[in-house]
């Protein structure tokens, strides 16, 4: 069996195994998904439209999240009308497993389009596949290293599963494009740009990862027939949202966050996001280090990256520092910058070519006795996953036995959490 | 050989083991100057999440939400715990939320015992205290003859 063919049966059985772990979790031990803060209020769209028949219903949030949640509340409603018809109000019973099951495979669909974005990524270059051990190990531990899995489940209702999900779809289309596939992805790559804006307004910006590709081609990107499809397929998907605002609160275009403001745009709270013990990334999460090192990486003229490297560092810079701007930067009652969630899809590209470089390669030339020099890094670099993976597990469970503050967590509670105590 | 040793990838490594030295020293509480009081622990006796912000005497350092779910009625005698990881000087304290008149502010003698304190008001549930104190914890408590219907209700609180 070929090392490629290989890795991607692991990855299958990887993503199998973690989504029955996820579903096993949702059924024994959540009580409930979706009345938890921000994602009531995204999910409430689905019971007001269907049951409440109700369509002046207004909340803040467009309904790009309530749209891809649709299908699974759809199941659930009509199994509950069939069951006990007294329980169709749209909220308990088998609607909580409808989100939280809608949260596993939005996180099944992101992590599998994120593999194979970095799996063509390698074979574009290489001409033919190289190295996709790399992206195997990428989704493990993007999955084991960071909070992706708490949002699949206890915060499914959300909106960052389904950012990640759609931004996976968008990294992925932008690739195939960039590597020379059908003009109908144009068509597709508008639709998801649309998706994204319909489940959170400020993921228009992703929009920047497909123009800054290849960023001396951006010419071709700007062609009429392209850029039409790219348009036509966005505004299909957001001018129901327009229109729904129209009907709503009499304006097409609103800006539902007017009493809300970018209090630090001056001041960016970039330590209180890294570094605090409170909500800090590289704290909670600190497998992403590997992901802000291996930027030092996707530059290179040879990697196979290099042409998606601007749009990956701008897309990275700007979302987070749109969130240290942020007045609510910690984002609420919740666990960890959630917003982060939203931008794995591309911090996975530089964390691909760092697991690539240090674990795999293999300069051209060399002598097989010169890898010596890369094993201190490579045993390190395994050392300081198993670590990474366990602290973030530590404090995974910390969390959701409550001995974390999740608005607010300390050192001291992180310390407790590390040595499994409490 | 010396030449393979000053690889990129060797010098990234030794960034990512720095890392984790910092990762855990953090996890230990030696950069722990964000917390300007220290608070190592607020006790209450109501579901801990009617306090879920702590707050230093600094404009720049907030944390925690002030949303308010529900606006529990006081029960006589309720109390919130302040407790630091050490003595600290403190000045007074301010608090977001519903607040019931004549509300007490304790501190902790060495005998384990709180005692109560004399304060001023410096604005609506901002309380100065009429000497600095140096302790190691804080008590806020609710009197015992509360008038009926007063709400106690505490979403953030600052030491100052």
């Amino acid at each position: 069996m070929s090392r490629n063919l290989r890795s991607s049966k692991l990855f299958i059985l990887f993503i199998v195994c973690t989504a029955a772990v996820m579903a096993l979790y949702e059924i024994l031990c959540l009580d409930h998904v979706i009345g938890y803060l921000d994602g009531k209020l995204y999910y409430q769209y689905l019971p007001e439209w269907f049951i409440e028949k109700n369509f002046s219903f207004y909340v803040k949030y467009p309904f790009g999240t309530a749209l891809l949640e649709s299908p699974f509340f759809i199941v659930a409603h009509l199994l509950t009308k069939l069951i006990n018809p007294t329980n169709a109000t749209g909220y308990g019973g088998l609607y909580e497993y409808a989100v939280g099951f809608a949260g596993i495979f939005y996180f099944v669909f992101g992590s599998v389009l994120i593999y194979k974005t970095l799996v063509v990524i390698e074979d574009t270059h290489q001409g033919e596949g190289k190295e996709n051990r790399a992206a195997f190990i990428t989704i493990v531990l993007l999955t084991l290293g960071t909070f992706l899995p708490y949002y699949a489940t206890r915060y499914a209702a959300f909106s960052h599963i389904y950012t990640y999900f759609a931004a996976s779809l968008f990294i992925y289309l932008t690739v195939k494009i960039k590597s020379g596939e059908k003009p109908g992805l144009s068509f597709l790559l508008g639709i998801t740009a649309g998706l994204l804006f319909l489940i959170r307004n400020v993921n228009i910006v992703f929009v920047f990862f497909y123009l800054l590709t290849d960023i001396k081609d951006v010419k071709s990107k700007l062609k009429p027939k392209r850029l039409l499809f790219n348009v036509l397929g966005g505004l299909l998907v957001v001018i129901p949202q327009f229109i729904y605002w129209k009907r709503t609160t009499g304006h097409f275009i609103l800006n539902t966050y007017s009493d809300e403001s970018f209090s630090y745009l001056l001041r960016p709270k970039f330590y209180e996001i890294f570094l605090s013990d409170a909500k800090g990334i590289l704290i909670l999460s600190p497998i992403l280090i590997f992901s802000f090192l291996g930027f030092f990486y996707i530059f290179k003229k040879e990697a196979p990256e290099r042409p998606y490297a601007v749009a990956a560092l701008f897309l990275t810079v700007i979302e987070l520092y749109l969130t240290a701007a942020w007045w609510c930067w910690w984002l609420g009652g919740v666990y960890g910058v959630r917003a982060v969630i939203d931008i794995f899809p591309i911090m996975a590209i530089p964390l691909n070519a760092f697991i690539k470089t240090i674990l795999y390669k293999r300069d051209e030339g060399e002598a097989p006795d010169s890898q010596k020099a890369f094993k201190p890094a490579k045993i390190i670099f395994i050392i300081l996953c198993i670590l990474f993976v366990y602290a973030n597990l530590a404090f995974l469970l910390a969390a959701e036995r409550g001995l974390l503050n999740e608005t607010f967590t300390t050192w001291y509670e992180l310390k407790r959490a590390f040595f499994l105590q409490g | 050989m010396r030449k393979e040793w000053v690889k990129k990838e060797n010098i990234l490594m030794a960034a990512a083991v720095i890392f984790a030295v910092y990762f855990l020293m953090k996890i230990f509480g030696f950069f722990d100057y964000t917390h300007k009081f220290g608070i190592r622990e607020i006790i209450t006796d109501r579901d801990k999440d009617s306090v879920t912000a702590m707050l230093d005497n600094e404009d720049e350092t907030v944390w925690g939400d002030a949303v308010i779910w529900n606006e529990p009625l006081a029960e006589p005698g309720e109390k919130i715990d302040i407790i630091f990881d050490g003595t600290r000087s403190v000045k007074g304290i301010t608090l977001s939320g519903e607040v019931p008149e004549g509300i007490v502010i304790s501190t902790k003698t060495e005998n384990g015992d709180f005692s109560a304190v004399d304060y001023d008001m410096l604005a609506e549930n901002s309380f100065s205290l009429k000497e600095d104190l140096n302790t190691d914890a804080l008590r806020i408590q609710v009197p015992e003859d509360l008038k009926e219907g007063e709400y106690f209700y505490v979403s953030e609180l600052t030491v100052f």
